[in-house]
């Protein structure tokens, strides 16, 4: 009986050591900026009568979507509405999370929600119920089923994306010699395989790779030289090396690396810059999607073979996100609206009830150090 | 007679099988997989090898005495996070590394005592720290650390023995080569085995059972602060996701190379094939002309083939030898 009652003791001592420790180990890695502002917004309610937009990244913590938050953060201030911002820790970027986040702003009755899926048709039944309880839904970044939301701000369209990455391939690939006499072999990275996005402009980049203008870029074998880690960065690591490993400039080698994901693109780099005996960077090119932040070192440095990266205005594209949603509700656009006087941004158009908003970025070693995301 | 026969048996272990069996894989891949056998190739296997195996070499301990860590991937996640958070002050990797093997020790010894003192099973215990680590992990950043300075990629970018061999395989090799002897001659070793086989009687026989766990973990906590140091320095970016699943390769690594879950038995240079037969089969089905979607199930058939032979030796072994050793005693 002591015995027993001495190790339910132990036992709660243990639990307090657990819970001390985490705590301590809070206050030790709390370094992004981020972090203060995060986590304690949920709890603003209505209760001041200003109107409440909700936003679901696919997952938090990552310097895409939070230079997304910050555009999206401005345009709230500037409307004056209370945003709340959640989403799946990284680790966890699945629908079943996202759907959990969204049950809880239904019940709250958010005024409006602008979410980015992971997947677009699992998500569809919980954004056709937030849309049955007045929720205005708005997708941003990847899009959803066309029935289960109102609009969505596309941040570029599948076919400049795809294009957008290829023309950046393309004129490494011709300045290091390779042309219609000479063809060169692509490999894309991908991400999970679901994501709308990544599927949209995988087609887009095959469609234009049977132009004239492109065909001398091949993807040879479909099986091997499309990659689909996932978000699992140690995996996205791993698979990249073997990638870089199969580079040069040898006909059943790969000469120029895409990456679609904004976490496959900087591994490309970061495992270029590792590998032992690293591939003829004449003969090779790195490019693909992420923020500048993220390939800054790697397109500085004159020996890696990343020169270009491609994106769009990450913090734009949130305060746009925010106007839609903001002036849908209100009832100064509707989804059939054909244009939106969007704040500083001008004049977006609507077009199919979606919203573009723009052309893609594409930088280099003479700007990259202008964009702080 | 018997002798000579016991003799031929003895080199006929597992880990022997298991080195035919990775020999064959090796030679096909000459064969067949073009391009496998460059340097660069190699090097980023054995990058990969060099951080799953000094992991698994801490797992490894922890199974021979019977528990078991869920936890490891989570953990490592923490401490990649944590040394980015004092790596991105720019401090060098000496200070780093052994940042990173305390932060691994403590960690993991909140797991060791917590089994030892609560007689939680292990499985129940880690996956409870599992989730505590987890947790915490999303409330210290949001997601991830970037922007790392050169420090702070230094093992991964420049550290380079002879400009080719990557200072994990180093790393990677000191370790395994005192695992070795470790396990084969230290007196600490022998309890393991001891508490593995049998609880109860190693308490019996003098052996403080739960020291000696907690120690077991805090040495696996070190060994997975240096593996997550190699996982975190191998980029610039350090997001909460880096260990994720490192937990099951490791376990996968340690019973594919002979180390029974029931604890007790097991050899160190089993887990090191078995960890090297695991990390070739992503890039090598690769470089076959196989997606690289099949990894994991092609991983998980190795794994179930040779549990599965396992099993069927162990039945065999237990008809033969298993006589009791008094008789044999009297006998004499």
């Amino acid at each position: 009986m002591k015995k027993k009652l001495l190790q339910k003791i132990i036992a709660a001592a243990m639990v307090c050591i657990l819970m001390v420790a985490a705590v301590a180990g809070c206050s030790k890695t709390e370094t992004t900026p981020q972090g203060e502002q995060g986590g304690k917004e949920t709890t603003g309610g209505k209760s001041d009568g200003k109107l409440v937009i909700a936003m679901l990244p696919k997952f938090k913590g990552e310097n895409y979507f939070d230079a997304c938050k910050v555009g999206a953060q401005e345009a709230a201030d500037e409307l004056g509405i209370t945003l709340l911002y959640d989403g799946p820790p990284q680790d966890q970027a699945t629908n079943q999370k996202q759907v959990d986040i969204l049950e809880g702003w239904i019940a709250q009755k958010v005024d409006a929600i602008i979410v980015s899926p992971n997947d677009p048709t699992a998500i569809a039944p919980t954004l056709k119920k937030a849309q049955e309880a007045g929720i205005k839904v708005i997708t941003f970044d990847a899009d959803a089923q066309k029935d289960a939301r109102d609009l969505f701000v596309n941040q570029i369209t599948a076919d400049a994306a795809g294009k957008g990455l290829l023309e950046a391939a393309a004129r490494e690939l011709k300045a290091k010699g390779y042309g219609a006499d000479k063809k060169a072999n692509i490999a894309l990275v991908s991400g999970s395989g679901t994501d709308a996005n990544q599927t949209a402009w995988e087609a887009a980049i095959e469609k234009y790779l049977a132009t004239d203008e492109y065909n001398f870029m091949v993807i040879k074998n479909r099986e091997t030289d499309v990659y689909y880690p996932g978000t699992d960065e140690t995996k996205v690591n791993a698979e990249c090396a073997t990638l870089i490993s199969r580079m040069g400039p040898g006909e059943d080698q790969i000469q120029a690396a895409i990456g679609l994901s904004s976490m496959a693109t900087p591994a490309l780099g970061a495992q270029y810059q590792s590998a032992s005996q690293k591939p003829d960077a004449n003969a090779i090119t790195l490019t693909g999607l992420a923020t500048p932040n993220a390939l800054k070192t790697y397109i500085k440095d004159e020996e890696n073979p990343m020169n270009v990266g491609m994106l769009w205005n990450c913090m734009d594209l949130g305060y746009l996100a925010v106007q839609v949603a903001y002036q849908l509700k209100n009832g100064d656009i509707t989804t059939e609206s054909t244009s939106i006087n969007a704040g500083r941004l001008g004049t977006k158009e609507i077009v199919d009830r979606e919203c573009v908003l723009g052309d893609a970025l594409i930088f280099d070693k003479t700007n990259v150090d202008n964009f702080n995301y | 007679m018997v002798q000579e026969k016991k003799r031929t048996a003895s080199f006929l272990t597992k880990e022997f099988y298991l080195a035919i069996f990775l020999l064959a894989v090796l030679i096909f891949l000459w064969i067949f997989a073009k391009g496998f056998y460059t340097i660069n190739n190699i090097m980023s296997i054995l990058n990969t090898y060099s951080y799953t195996l000094i992991a698994a070499i801490g797992m490894n301990m922890i199974i021979i005495t019977s528990n078991i860590d869920v936890s490891t991937g989570a953990l490592v996640s923490v401490v990649c996070l944590a040394s980015a958070a004092i790596g991105k002050l720019g401090l060098p990797f000496p200070v780093l590394l052994p940042a990173a093997m305390v932060m691994g020790i403590i960690l993991s010894t909140i797991n060791g005592l917590f089994i030892t003192k609560t007689k939680i099973p292990a499985i129940v215990a880690t996956l409870a720290t599992t989730q505590i680590f987890q947790g915490v992990l999303p409330l210290t950043t949001e997601g991830s650390i970037y922007d790392l300075p050169a420090t702070f990629t230094w093992l991964a970018f420049e550290a380079k023995l002879f400009g080719i061999v990557p200072a994990s395989v180093l790393m990677c090799l000191i370790i395994t080569v005192i695992a070795l002897f470790f396990m084969k001659y230290s007196r600490f070793s022998k309890k393991l085995y001891a508490i593995g086989n049998n609880q109860h009687s190693a308490r019996l026989a003098g052996i403080n059972v739960e020291k000696t766990i907690v120690i077991t973990y805090a040495i696996a906590g070190a060994l997975f602060g240096v593996t997550a140091i190699i996982i975190a320095t191998a980029g610039q970016r350090v997001t909460t996701t880096m260990g994720s699943g490192l937990e099951m390769t490791l376990i996968a690594s340690v019973i594919l190379g002979g180390t029974s879950t029931a604890g007790g038995s097991g050899k160190v240079i089993g887990t090191v094939i078995g960890a090297l037969i695991l990390c070739i089969v992503s890039p090598a089905i690769n470089y076959l002309g196989i997606s690289p979607n099949w990894s994991d199930a092609i991983k998980g058939a190795i794994i179930m083939i040779s549990v599965v032979v396992g099993a069927f030796q162990q039945v065999k072994k237990k008809r033969v030898i298993q006589i009791p050793k008094e008789v044999l005693n009297n006998g004499k």
